[in-house]
Formats: C-alpha cells, sequence, structure tokens
C-alpha cells in the first residue's frame, strides 16, 4: 500500500487544475463544497478496470490484460485468477484475452459472499468461434489465494472479431462491460454494440443491452423487453454503456455511455425501454455507411461541429423512436469517454451526499476538449440533473476507468495510467 | 489540448534550439507529456486501445509519425493522430522520439 498521501483545499487548486486543462468541459454552475484527501492505493498496475469492495477493505480488482487480483486489508496483493499469457497467478483461464478495449472489465461480489465465496467477473474469451464476452461466477478460496469452480453464467454477449472501417475500428470494440449488484439483489451487466449496427435493435443480440439476471444466469422475472427480446433485457438500444449505478434513495439504475463524436449521456433506466441508438444504414434519412455502421458518420475520420454529428446520427433517436428513453444529460453534446458511475453516500460527502459521480476518461478529437475529470452530477428527487461540478482534484487528471464508493465512504477511482487512488473528504 | 500544444512547443523555443537528427530531450518530454500522454500513457506504456510506445524503437515511431502528418491512415486510431501529427515539424519529431526512445528504457 502506498503511503503517498496529499491534501489541498478546494480553493486553492482551482487555479492549477484550470491552467492544466485546455478548456474546460462541462456547465459548472455549482460549487466544490469539500476539500479532498488523495492517497495512491495501488500503482504499477496494468489498466486496471475495476474493483469490488468487502466490508472489511477487501479490494478485488480487475487489470485488462492480466487479469484478478485481490488487495487484503493488510495491504498485500495476491493474485487469482490469470489471463492467457499472464505470469505469477496461482492459475490461469487461457481462454480469456485482450484486444484493443476488450479483456478483464467488471467485477462485481455476492450481496451473499460470507456465506458462498462468489464473485463475478466479465471478460473476453475464446473459448467459441466467433469469440464471446462472458460473465463468470467464481469461487474465492478461504485464505484469498485463488478461484474455483468457474461456472459462466452469460456466455453469448458479442464481440467484435475483425477490423472494420472506422474509428478506433480494431477488434474487441465496444463490450461494455460494467458488473453490478442491484438493491434489489438482482445482477446487473452492461454491454456495447461492436460497430455492429444490427445489434443495438436486436431483440436477441445481447450486446447494447442492460441485462438484470440472478446469479445463474436467468432472466429477472419482472423485466419488461418488448414481445419477442431475450428476456434477460431490462433495456436495449445502447451504444456502449460502462457506468451503470443505482441512485440511493429509490434504487432506480442510471446508466452512463460514450457518445459517438458527441453526446455522451447519463440515461434514468425505464424497465423494457429502447435507449435509442440505432446505426443502421439506410435508417432515418441516412444511406450507406462504412462497413454498414453509421456510428461515427457523417464525415468520421474528420472533426465536425458536434451538434451537426448529432443531428445526422442522434444518440438517442427520439424520431425514429418516440418512446425512447431520454438522456438527463448530454456533456454538453461532447464526447469526451464518460464511462463510470457511483453515487457519493455519507454525511462526510457534505452537500454532494447522494450526488452522482462521473469518471470521464477524455478523447480530444476533433476540437473536442479532452475532458478527463471526475463530474459530480447532482439529482434532483424526479431524477433530473440539478447541477453539475467538476470535481476539483488534489492529483493530476486522468483517464477516469472506474468510480466506486468504498465501505470508508471514500472514492475510489481506477485510472488507464494504472493506478487506483482514493479520494477521501477532509474533515 | 491542440493549442495547449502549440503553447507548450513555442514556450520551449524548440525550433530556435533542436537541430534535425539532435534530440532536444526535454522539450520532446514538454511536448509528450501535454498531449501524447493521455492516450499513451504518462509513461509511454499504453492505455486502453491506444498502444504501448515505450518498447518501440527510434526509427519506428519516427516513420509512424511522419506517416500519420502525411495524413496516412495506417490503423483503427488514425483520425486521432493525423491531426495532432500534421502540426509536428522535423524537429518537433524528433524531440519527441528522442524522449520517448530514452526516457522509458
Amino acid at each position: 500500500m502506498k503511503l503517498r498521501t496529499s491534501s489541498a483545499s478546494a480553493l486553492f487548486l482551482v487555479p492549477l487544475v484550470a491552467g492544466a486543462l485546455a478548456l474546460p468541459a462541462t456547465a459548472q454552475t455549482g460549487m466544490n463544497t469539500t476539500a479532498l484527501e488523495h492517497s495512491v492505493v495501488l500503482d504499477n498496475l496494468e489498466s486496471p478496470w475495476d474493483m469490488a469492495f468487502l466490508a472489511d477493505g477487501t479490494m478485488f480488482f480487475t487489470e485488462k490484460c492480466k487479469g484478478l487480483s485481490v488487495l487484503m486489508p493488510s495491504g498485500e496483493v495476491k493474485p487469482l485468477l490469470g489471463m492467457s499469457g499472464s505470469e505469477g497467478y496461482p492459475s490461469t483461464a487461457d481462454d480469456l484475452f485482450c484486444e484493443g478495449q476488450a479483456g478483464m472489465m467488471g467485477v462485481a461480489i455476492d450481496p451473499n459472499f460470507a456465506e458462498n465465496r462468489r464473485i463475478y467477473v466479465y471478460s473476453t474469451s475464446n473459448m467459441v468461434t466467433p469469440h464471446t464476452n462472458r460473465l463468470m461466477r467464481l469461487v474465492v478460496s478461504e485464505d484469498f489465494t485463488g478461484v474455483s469452480d468457474r461456472t459462466d453464467i452469460v456466455d453469448d454477449v458479442p464481440y467484435k472479431m475483425a477490423a472494420s472501417d472506422h474509428p478506433f475500428g480494431g477488434p474487441g470494440a465496444h463490450n461494455g462491460g460494467r458488473v453490478r449488484f442491484g438493491p434489489d439483489g438482482a445482477l446487473w451487466l452492461t454491454t456495447g454494440d461492436n460497430h455492429n449496427a444490427e445489434i443495438p435493435q436486436s431483440p436477441t443480440l445481447m450486446g447494447s443491452k442492460v441485462l438484470r439476471i440472478d446469479t445463474d444466469g436467468n432472466a429477472h422475472p419482472d423485466n419488461n423487453p418488448p414481445e419477442g427480446f431475450d428476456k434477460r433485457a431490462y433495456t436495449y438500444g445502447h451504444r456502449n454503456v460502462q457506468g451503470i449505478a443505482f441512485e440511493p434513495a429509490t434504487g432506480t439504475p442510471i446508466v452512463v455511455e460514450h457518445g459517438p463524436w458527441h453526446s455522451d449521456e447519463i440515461t434514468v433506466l425505464v424497465n423494457g425501454g429502447n435507449g435509442g441508438w440505432d446505426p443502421r444504414p439506410n435508417m432515418a434519412g441516412r444511406g450507406d455507411c462504412p462497413d454498414n455502421y453509421c456510428g461515427y458518420s457523417p464525415n468520421q475520420m474528420e472533426g465536425m461541429n458536434r451538434y451537426e454529428r448529432a443531428a445526422f446520427m442522434p444518440m438517442t433517436d427520439l424520431d425514429t423512436y418516440p418512446d425512447a428513453m431520454q438522456p438527463i444529460w448530454d456533456n454538453n453534446g461532447w464526447s469526451q469517454g464518460s464511462g463510470s458511475a457511483a453515487f457519493l453516500e455519507g454525511e462526510q460527502w457534505g452537500d454532494w451526499n447522494g450526488a452522482m459521480v462521473v469518471g470521464v476518461m477524455g478523447i480530444g478529437f476533433g476540437g473536442t476538449p479532452i475532458g478527463q475529470r471526475i463530474d459530480v452530477v447532482e439529482l434532483t428527487d424526479d431524477l433530473q440533473v440539478e447541477d453539475v461540478t467538476e470535481m476539483t482534484l488534489p492529483m493530476e487528471s486522468a483517464r477516469f476507468r472506474s468510480v466506486v464508493l468504498g465501505p470508508d465512504g471514500s472514492l475510489y477511482t481506477a485510472v488507464d495510467e494504472g493506478a487506483i487512488h482514493k479520494l477521501t473528504p477532509a474533515n | 489540448m491542440y493549442r495547449a500544444f502549440i503553447l507548450a512547443l513555442g514556450m520551449t523555443g524548440l525550433a530556435a534550439t533542436a537541430q534535425a537528427g539532435e534530440a532536444d530531450v526535454a522539450a520532446g518530454e514538454k511536448a509528450y507529456q501535454q498531449v501524447c500522454r493521455n492516450c499513451h500513457g504518462p509513461k509511454a506504456q499504453g492505455m486502453s486501445a491506444y498502444p504501448k510506445l515505450a518498447d518501440k524503437e527510434a526509427d519506428y515511431l519516427t516513420e509512424r509519425l511522419e506517416t500519420y502528418r502525411a495524413g496516412e491512415r495506417i490503423g483503427p486510431n488514425s483520425p486521432l493522430m493525423i491531426p495532432f501529427a500534421q502540426e509536428l515539424s522535423d524537429e518537433d519529431i524528433v524531440n519527441i522520439v528522442g524522449y520517448i526512445t530514452t526516457a522509458f528504457k
């Protein structure tokens, strides 16, 4: 465990952070209300993707191309399950691999872990061809030295096998990847569109969906997708959902997803709802598109006014799907890689108690401000956005891949640069 | 970000100090850490779908930057790389490559 710790008042840091960013990226009508202490929990990691905590602070974490490990309260890191080619793990699963955006992603702990020792990990697998993304159930040994009894409870989330003529068009694009237990005890998994235009509105392909299932992978009995849909789908018609969190007062699921060169979105999910993403050619006034996917059209390789883009290829197409779930936030029309979400809970967060935080990785294409940051999104009682404040960070900005509230009430964030940070309100 | 990059280059007096073939590593570091690190990482270790650079040879890095600068697409991240590379002088490329190939070995 690293001991490097810093703290600073929000007011002192404002000019420093403002100077480090090229342009402000969001409307900032709020004020920072807390000062944050910062420490590095782990560094020298390889693309850490997600974390999950036990009540005593034990932290499971994934690295995209390496595997699953656990940080014990003592500070000891114990590797648990390696991917193909990984070294130093007690066991490896040789079908698990990484490519592009794909690899080992989300992790969640069973609410009954104390009894069943189960955790859930989402990873890309080449067990079959075409390859798939899988949600695995694993049993952790009593001494946290290994996992066993792997059961793939979801084995059919599609994976992009071949490169296509698109930005970020390599294999492995758009897998979603977040895994969380909701307050109802159900298991939730978010997926992505693979740059495959047929997936988002497909009733049976399990990309571009938010799945609500049990711990055996069965559909939640109350899921209400349209007739003919796979019953595991809670919602469909998404682009690439990497963030999901549950509003504490109501338990309502809220997702955060990347936009296509425009319009990152926060959306309050409705059971059976359509996210309104449909990048098929010859739809909604569009003609043919490169490799039959209009997701970055028009003018996909060059900068362009984001509102013109949004008019041509909307993230939420309310003309075609008037009943689609409307986003409550669109990042001022920018796409900057919003990819994770959590709620701040506890009196230590002051006025931010109950607010949502969104991790933004930053992209910086075509004149877009890169925008690496954590936004604090305050919601009204009816779950509309009341205020958005960029968190003043006592650390450098980074590609914020994951945000998780720890059992100690601190906010933990994994960054692609290779670290997991802890942010704690200072008294 | 882009304007910040140009500003960083100007502040270092890069054009006046660097000679072709002789890297001003400090200028390369400033340029790299201002822009390139946002995708390739502060240690050129690669992040997400952005490749690792720390293990690449100078000839490879130079050829890639020159190809992007010419506007040629050579991979899935070309739309991100081409606009940045097109603003680089020969000296800028020498400096950035000089930094990457010396700082992370």
